[in-house]
């Protein structure tokens, strides 16, 4: 008579498929074609679209994570990617959740995110993981790190080329530091740029010649950023550019020569003392 | 009516809409069209099996058509019907023989009926309760289980 270890792969997957995936992943010590069977990506897959509450669109990290968010970060690999697949949630909101520890690397395998926000988490810690590099459908990325422990910007940040809304900064303990990588040159799509910066022990801020490339770029936040240096000539020719404010820095020399002529609805360089600024400032200058 | 036989040469004669129950005769039936009463053979259930599945058939043929899947709704394996689930105290070798033949027979709902069934005898056990319900042998060698156990403590507990 028919036994279970008789039943094709595929079948063998539609009974397990039913199982919690707590218990299933228990069950992969029964014997090497379970083991084989459970640990496959097309499993998983299947295992979490049937035992997991199909949920609408976005928001699973919520105040109310179910059981599976709480596991979510411990659970084998394969499952981490196919619950990102499935339910994850193009937004991502990890806000006033009292998170400790650090943010993890893992949060890299959430591809599906198309806006991602850290903010008013007291006791999560920098830095901000490379990984999150990997996130590549990000419209929106805003972290804000609260704790004194930091780090600098990771240059991956350059490959979020859909990325719209960038926003990084440390609003009590400034901990997060520069310098501001020049790939971040490459997000061509980029309408809004804040970034708040402490000072790199191990180097100087400047303002990246690359970021004149940012042909959306309509807001460019980077007061209090501990800039030095000149301001790129590039930044001159900047076609969207409607706002900038850089004050609080230590930036020298003159600014582009471009800029005297342009409408900008708010322009604030005030505190830099090395910077010839044109006096009387512009009238199509609104300060 | 149409007429099928098993692996080990039973004919059993059915209606047409039991046997469309099967995904796998009904393509046949359209294959060789209507005239045709040369039994269908279906060489991988033997008669004995085939009665079973006959049986389920039947006391399924007036069943309204499946109502559209409520896509919000979570599904769980309880979710058995009482004469299927009457249907299926059978022994352990019938029932996965059955499951065999509806996975041969392309019977998703018959299908379906056994894995949750099987599913059921699952949930809630231990790996060696499990091992032991199903003879499941441990092929594993003692490093890789240790390695297994490892990998596992992030689910005990919770």
């Amino acid at each position: 008579m028919a036994s279970f270890s008789d039943l094709p792969k595929d079948v063998a997957a539609l009974v397990l498929r039913w199982i919690d995936p707590r218990q299933i992943w228990k069950l992969r010590a029964l014997s090497k074609s379970f083991n084989d069977l459970i640990s496959t990506n097309h499993f998983a897959a299947q295992n979490l679209a049937t035992v997991v509450p199909p949920i609408k669109s976005t928001i699973i990290i919520s105040k109310k994570p179910t059981d599976l968010d709480l596991i979510y970060l411990d659970a084998p690999v394969v499952y981490q990617t196919e619950y990102a697949r499935l339910f994850l949630a193009q937004d991502l909101g990890l806000v006033q959740l009292n998170l400790i520890g650090t943010i993890p690397f893992e949060i890299g395998l959430l591809t599906s995110l198309q806006s991602l926000s850290i903010a008013n988490n007291p006791h999560l810690r920098g830095p901000i993981p490379p990984t999150i590099g990997n996130l590549v459908n990000l419209r929106k990325l805003q972290i804000s790190l609260t704790n004194e422990v930091g780090g600098p910007i990771p240059p991956e940040l350059g490959n979020l080329v859909f990325l719209e809304h960038l926003s990084l900064d440390s609003t009590h303990i400034r901990s997060l530091t520069g310098p501001i990588p020049r790939q971040l040159g490459n997000l061509v799509n980029l309408k809004w740029l804040y970034l708040s910066l402490n000072r790199n022990p191990d180097c100087e801020s400047t303002l990246p010649a690359e970021l004149g490339s940012l042909v959306k770029l309509e807001q460019m936040f980077l007061g209090d950023c501990c800039l030095v240096g000149e301001i790129p000539a590039e930044f001159g020719t900047l076609p969207a550019l409607r706002a900038v404010i850089l004050e609080n820095n230590q930036l020298t020399g003159r600014i582009p020569v471009e800029w005297e002529r342009r409408q900008f609805y708010l322009c604030n360089l005030t505190n830099n003392p090395g910077l010839e600024v044109p006096n009387p400032l512009p009238r199509n200058w609104n300060n | 009516m149409v007429k099928i036989t098993s692996s080990d040469n039973q004919e059993f004669t059915i209606s047409k809409e039991i046997a469309n129950q099967s995904v796998l005769i009904k393509n046949m039936l359209e294959d060789v069209g209507e005239s045709d009463d040369q039994p269908i053979p279906l060489p991988n259930v033997s008669g004995a099996i085939l009665q079973k599945v006959i049986e389920y058939a039947t006391m399924h043929k007036d069943d309204p058509p499946p109502a559209p899947e409520d896509e919000t709704k979570l599904k769980t394996s309880e979710d058995i019907e009482e004469r299927d689930k009457e249907f299926m105290q059978l022994d352990q070798g019938t029932m996965f023989e059955i499951i065999l033949a509806a996975n041969y027979l392309d019977m998703k709902n018959l299908l379906d009926l056994g894995c949750k069934t099987v599913a059921n005898m699952i949930k809630g056990k231990s790996v060696e309760e499990v091992r032991k319900l199903f003879n499941i042998v441990n092929d594993f060698t003692p490093e890789e289980e240790e390695q297994i156990r490892k990998e596992n403590e992030w689910c005990e507990d919770r």
